[in-house]
């Protein structure tokens, strides 16, 4: 793991060079405070030993009973970064985290034709629970696979095991 | 957009048998209110109170709509009504709540649930809201008292701790002296209290203990607290590991600290921190003296406090056959070696003789990493270290991994990302600064080979990711604008243009080739085709703030007023929505326990709202409405509108912030060609400068207007008297600082818009022109000292003073002859000035196509506040202003007075005969200012370069090789079309697939179009102000 370090305001200053790619979205500052407020643990940067930023992972816990989980929110590395399996220790840094708030599983919603970040998630051990219909808008509109991993508490893997039949966006919670 | 905050349904399962029909109508006000229908809310409203008139609720949601219809009035008097009988329902709270923060008076929120919480004083949910609302207002003390008030009614812990962290709140907001020796020891004793008493409960409030203990430099308290039982509680923000490791190196504790990184490395070789904690702690631990003889047994090595050269490079040797061991390679051993060289090098020593060659010691990360982008960031810092002698070396090490020959194209993916990796390597090492001009051309005409060879590498590329092959063109770009930087030949910077333009057609999504597009447009003075491509980028919320700075203040300087407004509106919009949400935030963070992120909001939100470029922004914004304004009247609605302070500064200079992200533009020019410290502060001064003198401007403005809607245009006590500048201390009347008479603001502006002048000239700020590829373009302070801008400004206001006073003395005076003629000499003289020595002369090059329009945008804002000062004037000689100020005692006399109104008139004339000549000239740019004449002399194929001389030989390329034309034509599809292009450019061949000089063409037509129009609209104006 190289090293994280937990995001922080300053830091959404200085992230152009991440978030001017094309696939990451910078959302309103609302937003982003809301999870530095809320979930500051699960909101880490990669940093460079040259000092830049490398890429970040923002993510938050939620849902009750079983459905207590993690989930990733975004998921970024820049283009100079990439191939360095970056990725991947973000995702375990949110994992463990999970692991720590006892959560039952990791989960995240992909777009169906981002077939470089399916492979990937596919690899660090995530399947795809289910497909959820137009989930982003756009033009056209487009699903998302809602892919997740379970959590040690799951002893039963009860969380992995996939839908058949895809969700609407409103009934996803 | 943000949207309107829902309101907050009323509980439906609380209804009372006898409300439950006032529940349901409540509802549906509340729907009216959320669809944004006020007109049926109000009714609705309406009908219940008189059913029911003490509904406070809907008294609330009835002044709510009436709000929104925009009845402020009747808003405010029904709130009065319902808070003097202090409700304590939440329901009717949260609707007040709503209003108040529609009408932007957090205050109000406070005190009402202050009264609340006077007659309901054990109620939790009053207390909570009430803790929140001085959250809100940054009232730390009340926030200390509400939070322990709070405790005593119901005693939680998070309430405690609520009140603990407001504590340190009034630290971080007060004398450091203070803190340390008063509030920071009571924060800790607070907390102390509750872990004698065994109340710790949650990790947030061990993490809240542990900021106050490194607060007051307690860290080896700290230390215990982590190492004790208070410790198992920290596992998710930051971790006991993490903390031990940065307390021991703080204490320097070098042992622990080397042994606690050892053991957390042993699991993650990669962590960076951890690798050098460890180097500094054993270096640190060498300088003592301590040493430890050698071994080579494992677990030995794992756990030995290292204290010698020769113990740490077996401990980096250690990393390295654990990570070979492990199976995987990550970069942090390797640079592991580079960073101990580089200490010990710092440290005087002879590292090369210590540590280990720092060629080898180069060439070992490449031979892994060689083949990643990241490698030539990673190695970027460490290059200072190889001397110049060893540089060659250095390549020759690399190129030696890369394997081929001299001028063979890379075989496979893997090869080419090394060869790229040399390349910017070299770049960095300074082997591109030597070469000539020429010989640059024949290495971006071998860099294109090498890009278009590399196409094919890319299978089934994504239109979202950068072609691997990119940085080739990329680095083609930095060359030819090398050769613009040394020949100013401006087909250079076409060629950047048509080869970026190129480029993301084929690679959509690499957004360095747009930020030199946009960097390019802007420097040619091509406004609206900067900011086609600047929308490409999609730079939205923080961005505005962190890269604004590479477009609006140029766009606007081409006299692109309405995309630059738009820019600004854009800009203004997020910085005012922003900085009242993230204030929720800040209350999220105490309800979650995230403490230690509250000092980081605070300082987060000061640092937005005293950013440079949302100052800068907003009075740029006003300015252009006001000195665009058409009319007199319409002036002076839209001053009105503007709730412009012309009394006092409101700046806080010294706080303003620079948020520019100068790290935009990846560069890999050697060191003295990057962007420095010094050119940040440079550019910033001058920024801050200009940002100074357009503030005052636009004070003087708002006074002006304040004076043309003033009862008496002269302060009543000192009528015929000079006003003493000098004592700017407020009189206070009955305890109230009576506000200003308009004419003394102005006067006051005046002068300190002379003095802010004055000292802006003697600091003598300089432009220098920077090499570096991130920096700034020119800032708009330069041409408009050159232009006298203020000059007119300072004698232009000076008249409207002089003619208020003589207009009350007896209506003679020299003002206009004094005064007048002054301003019109600047005038004529900054007008000719433009005509003869810009726009006669620089049409000629693209190079100065900026300066020539922001010289037209600068002189006509000069005609433009001409004409407003005119029109000003006017309206306080006017005859119909006199019978409406009839009321008061004294009588006009200026209109009566005939000389002055003639000297006004003639003024006037001379006035629109500048204007007009002005007019005459920026018309007489439309036939030179397309760009057809500007085609590459020098066609960027150097088919004839190299012919006579010893080829060139550059690192990583080899030998420069002549290019014939046989080459050209083996190259296939878009490279091709970009070549052939630049080939046929001069012989006007259709086959551009962008056509780079009809966008510069477009875009300056458009340009000058809008200065004209701005212009005729002033001419108007004058001719409509005449008296």
């Amino acid at each position: 793991m190289t090293t994280l370090r937990p995001f922080t305001c300053m830091d959404l200053l200085k992230f152009n060079n991440v978030n001017l790619d094309p696939l990451t979205e910078t959302f309103g500052l609302a937003f982003y405070m809301q999870y530095l407020a809320h979930w500051p643990e699960h909101f880490q940067v990669a940093e460079s030993p040259s000092g830049e930023i490398m890429g970040y992972i923002m993510g938050k816990a939620e849902g009750l009973g079983e459905n207590w989980h993690g989930h990733v929110t975004a998921l970024t590395v820049s283009p100079d970064y990439r191939r360095l399996g970056m990725a991947a220790t973000l995702m375990s840094w949110l994992e463990e985290t999970s692991e720590k708030k006892q959560a039952y599983f990791v989960d995240l919603f992909v777009r169906v034709s981002n077939k470089v970040a399916i492979q990937m998630y596919k690899q660090l051990g995530y399947i795809i629970y289910r497909t959820v219909l137009e989930y982003y808008s756009g033009d056209p509109d487009e699903d998302a696979y809602d892919m997740r991993k379970a959590c040690s508490r799951d002893v039963n893997r009860q969380s992995v095991i996939p839908l058949e039949h895809p969700v609407r966006p409103e009934d996803v919670d | 957009m943000a949207p309107k905050p829902k309101l907050p349904k009323p509980p439906s399962a609380k209804s009372h048998v006898d409300n439950s029909v006032g529940e349901r109508r409540l509802r549906q006000i509340y729907d009216w209110l959320d669809s944004g229908n006020s007109k049926n809310a109000l009714q609705e409203a309406g009908k219940v109170l008189k059913k029911q008139p003490n509904f406070l609720c809907v008294k609330v949601l009835k002044a709510l709509a009436l709000l929104r219809l925009g009845k402020e009035d009747e808003c405010h008097e029904l709130l009065e009504e319902v808070s003097r009988e202090v409700p304590i329902d939440d329901q009717t709270l949260q609707a007040m709540q709503i209003c108040y923060r529609e009408t932007q008076q957090p205050h109000k929120i406070c005190e009402m649930y202050d009264a609340a919480a006077k007659k309901d004083p054990t109620n939790e949910e009053i207390l909570t809201n009430l803790f929140m609302a001085h959250v809100r207002l940054g009232d730390y003390k009340q926030q200390q008292q509400t939070a322990l008030r709070l405790y005593k009614a119901k005693p939680k812990n998070p309430y405690y701790f609520w009140a603990v962290m407001s504590v340190v709140m009034q630290a971080y907001h007060s004398d450091e002296k203070i803190a340390r020796m008063v509030t920071l020891p009571l924060a800790e004793r607070m907390v102390q209290k509750f872990i004698d008493e065994g109340k710790i409960e949650a990790e947030q409030e061990v993490q809240l203990y542990i900021m106050i203990l490194e607060k007051q430099g307690k860290i080896q308290e700290a230390l215990n607290v982590v190492e004790g039982p208070l410790g198992d509680k920290l596992i998710s923000y930051v971790t006991v590991p993490q903390l031990k490791a940065k307390y021991y190196l703080t204490l320097k504790r070098w042992k622990d600290s080397i042994i606690i990184s050892k053991c957390f490395l042993r699991e993650n070789l990669d962590h960076w921190l951890l690798i050098k904690n460890y180097l500094t702690s054993a270096m640190s631990l060498m300088e003592e003296g301590e040493d430890l003889s050698s071994t080579d047994v494992e677990y030995v090595l794992w756990s030995r406090p290292d204290a010698s050269i020769p113990q740490i490079k077996e401990f980096l040797k250690l990393l390295m056959n654990e990570m070979k061991k492990k199976g995987k390679n990550v970069r942090g051993p390797y640079l592991a070696w580079l960073e101990f060289y580089k200490m010990v090098h710092e440290r005087g020593q002879d590292a090369d003789q210590l540590v280990g060659d720092i060629v080898e010691l180069f060439v070992q990360y490449f031979r892994c990493f060689g083949d990643r982008s990241c490698c030539p960031l990673d190695l970027k810092q460490y290059l200072p270290l190889v001397s110049v002698q060893c540089r060659g070396d250095l390549i020759k090490g690399v190129w030696q991994i890369v394997g081929l020959e001299d001028g063979e194209l890379p075989d496979t993916a893997y090869r080419m990302q090394q060869h790229i990796s040399t390349i910017l390597l070299s770049r960095h090492l300074g082997y591109h600064e030597n070469l000539s001009s020429t010989e640059k051309l024949q290495l971006t005409t071998c860099f294109l080979r090498y890009f278009q060879h590399g196409m094919r590498f890319n299978v089934d590329p994504l239109p979202t990711d950068f072609l691997s092959n990119d940085p080739y063109l990329l680095l083609m770009a930095h060359l030819l604008l090398d050769i613009w930087i040394e020949t100013q030949e401006s087909s250079r910077l076409l060629d950047v243009l048509l080869l970026l333009e190129h480029a993301l057609l084929m690679s959509p999504s690499n957004f360095h080739f747009k930020l030199l597009l946009v960097k390019c447009y802007n420097i040619l003075g091509a406004g609206v085709a900067a900011h086609n491509v600047y929308e490409t980028l999609d730079v939205k919320h923080m961005q505005l703030d962190s890269l604004g700075y590479v477009h609006c203040g140029a766009v606007q300087a081409t006299g692109q007023y309405s995309i630059a407004s738009n820019l600004y509106d854009v800009t203004l919009r997020f910085f005012t929505v922003n900085y009242k949400d993230s204030v929720d935030y800040l209350s999220f963070t105490y309800k979650f326990g995230s403490f230690m992120k509250i000092e980081e909001f605070v300082e987060f939100r000061e640092r937005l709202s005293s950013s440079m470029h949302y100052a800068l922004v907003t009075v740029e914004r006003m300015l252009i409405d006001i000195l665009h304004s058409t009319t007199h009247t319409q002036m002076l609605k839209v001053v009105s509108q503007m709730e412009i302070q012309s009394e006092k500064d409101r700046m806080d200079w010294k706080r303003m912030t620079d948020n520019r992200d100068m790290n935009a533009y990846v560069s890999w020019d050697p060191p003295e060609r990057q962007v420095s410290s010094d050119l940040i502060k440079e550019t910033r001064d001058a920024d801050t400068s200009f940002l100074r003198l357009r503030m005052l401007l636009l004070r003087a403005l708002g006074a002006v207007a304040e004076l043309c809607s003033s009862d008496s245009p002269v302060p009543p006590k000192e009528v015929n008297e000079s006003v003493d500048h000098s004592h700017g201390n407020e009189t206070t009347v009955n305890g109230k600082t009576p506000s200003q008479h308009p004419l003394s603001s102005l006067e006051k502006v005046i002068s300190e818009l002379k003095n802010t002048h004055k000292s802006v000239k003697e600091e003598g700020l300089k432009y220098n022109p920077s090499k570096a590829i991130g920096a700034p373009l020119r800032s708009r302070l330069f041409d408009y000292l050159e232009t006298n801008s203020v000059e007119l400004q300072l004698e232009l206001l000076s008249l409207i003073a002089a003619v208020v006073r003589e207009s009350f003395n007896d209506g003679k005076g020299n003002a206009f002859t004094d005064i007048g003629s002054k301003a019109i000499t600047i005038l004529r003289g900054s007008v000719h000035r433009a005509i003869k020595s810009v726009f006669e002369t620089k049409c000629a090059s693209l190079n100065t196509r900026r300066e020539l329009f922001e010289r037209a945008v600068n002189v006509v804002e000069m005609v433009c506040l001409a004409a407003l000062v005119c029109g000003v004037i006017n309206n306080i000689l006017e005859p119909s202003k006199q019978v409406a100020s009839k009321k008061g005692k004294k009588k006009q006399k200026g209109a009566d007075c005939p000389e002055t109104v003639e000297a006004l008139n003639k003024f006037m004339s001379e006035m629109q005969s500048i204007a007009t000549e002005l007019h005459l000239a920026l018309g007489n740019l439309r036939p030179n200012i397309s760009v057809d004449a500007f085609h590459s002399q020098m066609s960027l194929i150097a088919t004839e370069a190299g012919k006579d001389t010893p080829p060139c030989r550059v690192p990583a390329v080899g030998a420069l090789p002549a290019i014939g034309p046989d080459d050209i034509t083996a190259l296939s599809t878009d490279m091709a079309q970009l070549v052939l292009s630049y080939e046929n450019r001069k012989n006007k061949d259709k086959g551009f697939s962008v056509n780079v000089s009809a966008k510069l063409s477009e875009s300056y037509e458009d340009s000058l179009q809008e200065i004209i129009t701005v212009l005729q609209q002033k001419m108007t104006y004058l001719d409509s102000s005449k008296l």
